[in-house]
């Protein structure tokens, strides 16, 4: 495959792994307030994902795929609200381990790598366009 | 899309014979001919349109991703201009040569 369609394809993945990003980032700040229901019970736990390169044998490229959405292992904070039915017994809700400027950090990421790849894709097709104009004179 | 394409593709090769059957009529070349270079690209493009076209469909049924169709919609964009170029520049190369004073 010529490079040019070989780093289109690259930037590509590269779309898609950002905008799995996004929607993990829209899923932790949606649900920064879940709670649990019962006594005791866990609240929402953060959501991370890993990318990692996978080699493409058609492209002769590594491309990038999502290796896992996993889950933050960090500890939940406690509110005191003893009227919640997730309380426990000295009146404790777990709250989920999101922090919204953690959030907004990544998602800010996301998307300046995301802007980066459709860049990519722009430069290579202008570079493709400007070689085929070689042919008219 | 497909007709075109397929019209270029078509094109192409009888101008390709009639310039070569033109130019040298009798001599063989050795390894892959102009033509077969030539129809072989057509072909790739031909089978990039289809994709792109195949990858829209999948994409109405929810089946691919935004970034896939945006990306496979380039390919054949490229495609076609590679295509329309080389048909181009084949054409005006056989008024080229239909004008020569014999």
């Amino acid at each position: 495959m010529d490079p040019i369609s070989a780093a289109m394809k690259i930037a590509s993945s590269g779309l898609e792994a950002q905008s799995l990003r996004v929607r993990m980032v829209s899923e932790n700040i949606a649900n920064a307030s879940s709670l649990g229901s019962a006594p005791g019970a866990d609240p929402y736990r953060r959501k991370t994902i890993v990318f990692q390169p996978d080699f493409d044998r058609n492209l002769g490229a590594d491309i990038v795929t999502v290796k896992k959405i996993g889950v933050d292992p960090g500890e939940f904070s406690l509110s005191y609200d003893p009227s919640h039915p997730a309380a426990n017994a000295d009146g404790y809700v777990k709250v989920p381990n999101v922090n919204p400027l953690i959030e907004m950090t990544d998602m800010r990421e996301a998307t300046r790598s995301y802007d980066a790849n459709l860049n990519l894709i722009e430069q290579a097709r202008s570079m493709a366009t400007a070689t085929l104009a070689l042919l008219e004179r | 899309m497909i007709e075109t394409i397929a019209s270029v593709a078509a094109n192409g090769s009888t101008t390709g014979v009639n310039i070569t059957s033109a130019l040298i009529e009798t001599k063989e070349m050795a390894g892959p001919s102009f033509l077969d270079a030539l129809k072989s690209t057509a072909m790739n493009s031909v089978q990039t349109v289809n994709q792109s076209e195949a990858m829209a469909a999948a994409a109405m049924h929810g089946q691919a991703s935004l970034q896939e169709v945006v990306q496979a919609t380039v390919k054949a964009e490229v495609a076609v201009e590679t295509a329309i170029s080389i048909r181009n520049k084949m054409i005006e190369s056989y008024q080229e040569i239909m004008r020569m004073p014999i």
